[in-house]
């Protein structure tokens, strides 16, 4: 008898802390929504990760895009927190066409190149080129054909 | 449960009351749930749809990272209504009445892994729905990538609140009410049982107080009905044998009565007869006078057990009558002792002026009864003792002699009853006691038997002074 006492009033307390609405923990959904964006994609790094930035809508030559790429982040970028790690040496460049993918010639030693700004080359290239694997030299030293992970 | 000390009213009460509030609480608690996700669901849902619809048709980013312009814009799309929005990049932000500071740490960091999530929480006390999104970038491939902006919306959850509240407000009513409801079947059920039970009860109470025509009402034909048909059966029967038993009772009484009538007539012939022979017995000779004597003092005892029984047999057929009259008992109670010649054998402290309304005949075969009781059980010497107490006048006769045994005194009113069965051959039939109780009972008054220390019996007589009213 007691114990269905007990009961009752376990129940009643479950009933009254159960009013209203309570808090909740982070609920997870489906994949976060894509719009549409314009201009140049270049790639820098935040967080140790490379990420995308946007420079305007004149269209650019991929030596050009390199160039400006060499030149590291712009102040507001840099504002922003973005870095990058593609020396200046690599211009000037030459771009052509091996096989299935992008030849990239580049003006510095492309094995002394870190990863990330393998990284950057890579996925700004390939912004530009499409899905194509880009390969890096330098003389006759060669470093790919790579893929931006970015990509995937 | 039984433990309790609860009536079986209570327990039912208890019971239906218990049951009641268990299912309602049980199903309202569900449904009330089910309810409070439905709604709480079909809001975010809602909410969440619109902000992610809204933000994949946003303006095209020209410029990462965007200017505050392009930040402001996006916040401002966003939010409408009541509901507030901030547009953060890095560690940049935008907001449209949204600090992100605001919202839970938790959601901003699981923004980070791609998802759009959301979080309820209370914000300044109401309940708010937070939800955060990344806002991706449409790659040429058709793939997405993050741009690093991430919008925030606060969608609160007011009028749910309300809604909801509403719903618990139901819930309580509806328990109420159900409550309600089982106490008042919990009513009607007790009562359904326990009239029958109480009708049964009082029925039985009064058969025990000997009323045999007492009868259980039968209703319907459930077990309660069962017990009270048994019961009737039960008193029905009982009233049918001692019904037979009264019956057979009055007819022994009334034999013993015709009996006793019957005889007296060729007793009176034959006592007659036997005081002739008692006068010629000094003159017989032998044996022949033994036996004309003896058979003159077995006349008049049987002449005085016809007269007993008589006696008896009007107080059996409640035809005893008094005749009071304002008697001086001292003189009375002498008078009874003189006649019988026991003035010398008995000690008699009978005080003067002591004046009742009582029958004469009737307190003389009391007080004849007694004494002569005494003289032949008891010892000597027996003494005779008169007092009034509060308006009672006490007689009391008592002997030195072993007193009454206990399962004698108990029996010794009981017709016919001989102490010792052995010797009462010529002492009476052992109707005295008995006649003198009934006497005293006519007169309103008890006679009581009890043993005296050291020993010897006493017998105590109170009548009313004023007589039986």
């Amino acid at each position: 008898m007691k114990r269905l006492l007990l009961a009752a009033g376990a129940l009643l307390a479950l009933l009254l802390g159960g009013c209203g609405v309570r808090p909740s923990d982070v609920i997870t959904g489906g994949p976060a929504p894509a719009g549409t964006v314009e201009g140049t994609r270049f790639y820098l790094i935040s967080d140790g990760q490379p990420a995308v930035v946007l420079r305007g809508l004149k269209p650019l030559k991929l030596d050009d895009v390199l160039r400006e790429l060499a030149a590291g982040p712009t102040p507001a970028e840099t504002k922003a927190g973005f870095t990058s790690e593609v020396p200046a040496g690599i211009t000037p460049t030459k771009v052509g066409i091996a096989g299935d993918g992008v030849l990239v010639s580049l003006s510095t030693d492309v094995r002394s190149l870190s990863v990330l700004a393998t990284v950057q080359i890579v996925c700004t290239v390939q912004a530009i080129s499409g899905p194509t694997p880009v390969t890096l030299v330098n003389a006759s030293q060669t470093r790919g054909p790579l893929r931006c992970p970015v990509y995937r | 449960m039984s433990g309790w000390g609860l009536g079986l009213r209570g327990r039912l009460l208890l019971a239906f009351a218990m049951l009641g509030l268990t299912t309602t609480a049980l199903v309202a608690g569900v449904s009330y749930g089910q309810a409070r996700t439905v709604v709480l669901q079909k809001a975010q849902d809602a909410a969440v749809l619109s902000l992610v619809d809204e933000v994949s048709r946003l303006d095209p980013v020209r410029q990462l990272p965007p200017s505050e312009e392009e930040l402001n814009a996006i916040a401002s799309v966003v939010a409408e209504g009541p509901d507030a929005a901030a547009v953060v990049y890095h560690n940049e932000y935008a907001t449209a009445g949204l600090d992100p500071s605001e919202l839970p740490q938790q959601l901003r960091a699981a923004v980070g892994e791609g998802n759009v999530v959301w979080q309820r929480f209370s914000r300044f006390g109401d309940p708010t729905l937070a939800i955060g999104t990344q806002l991706k970038s449409k790659r040429p491939d058709g793939g997405t990538e993050p741009t690093g902006i991430e919008v925030y919306l606060l969608h609160p959850l007011v009028d749910e609140q309300h809604s909801i509240d509403q719903l618990a407000a139901l819930a309580w009513s509806t328990g109420a009410a159900s409550l309600v409801l089982a106490v008042l079947l919990a009513l009607l059920a007790a009562r359904g049982v326990l009239r029958p039970v109480s009708e049964l009860g009082r029925a039985a109470r009064r058969l025990g107080e000997g009323d045999l025509r007492t009868r259980a009402t039968v209703r319907g034909s459930d077990e309660l009905a069962g017990v009270a048909l048994i019961f009737n059966q039960t008193a029905e029967r009982l009233e049918r044998q001692v019904g037979e038993l009264r019956r057979m009772e009055a007819d022994a009484r009334r034999f013993v009565a015709d009996v006793s009538h019957e005889l007296r007539t060729p007793l009176a012939a034959m006592t007659a007869v036997t005081d002739v022979l008692d006068e010629e017995a000094e003159r017989l000779p032998g044996d022949a006078g033994k036996a004309a004597r003896l058979v003159s003092q077995e006349t008049q005892n049987l002449a005085q057990l016809v007269e007993d029984l008589i006696e008896i047999s009007r107080f059996d057929a409640g035809t005893a009558a008094l005749s009071c009259d304002n008697i001086d008992v001292a003189a009375a109670i002498r008078f009874a002792l003189h006649c019988r010649g026991w003035t010398d054998q008995v000690t008699a402290s009978l005080p003067e002026g002591i004046v009742a309304w009582l029958d004469p005949r009737r307190l003389d075969v009391i007080v004849a009864n007694l004494v002569g009781n005494a003289l032949r059980h008891g010892g000597a010497p027996v003494t005779v003792d008169l007092r009034v107490v509060d308006g009672w006048v006490e007689v009391t006769v008592a002997d030195q002699g072993p007193g009454l045994a206990p399962e004698v005194r108990d029996h010794v009113f009981d017709r016919f009853y001989k102490a010792d069965s052995a010797r009462s051959r010529s002492e009476g039939a052992g109707l005295g006691l008995a006649i003198a109780l009934e006497n005293a009972r006519l007169h309103g008054g008890t006679l009581v038997a009890e043993n005296r220390s050291p020993h010897g019996a006493v017998f105590t007589l109170r009548v009313p002074t004023g007589g039986n009213a």
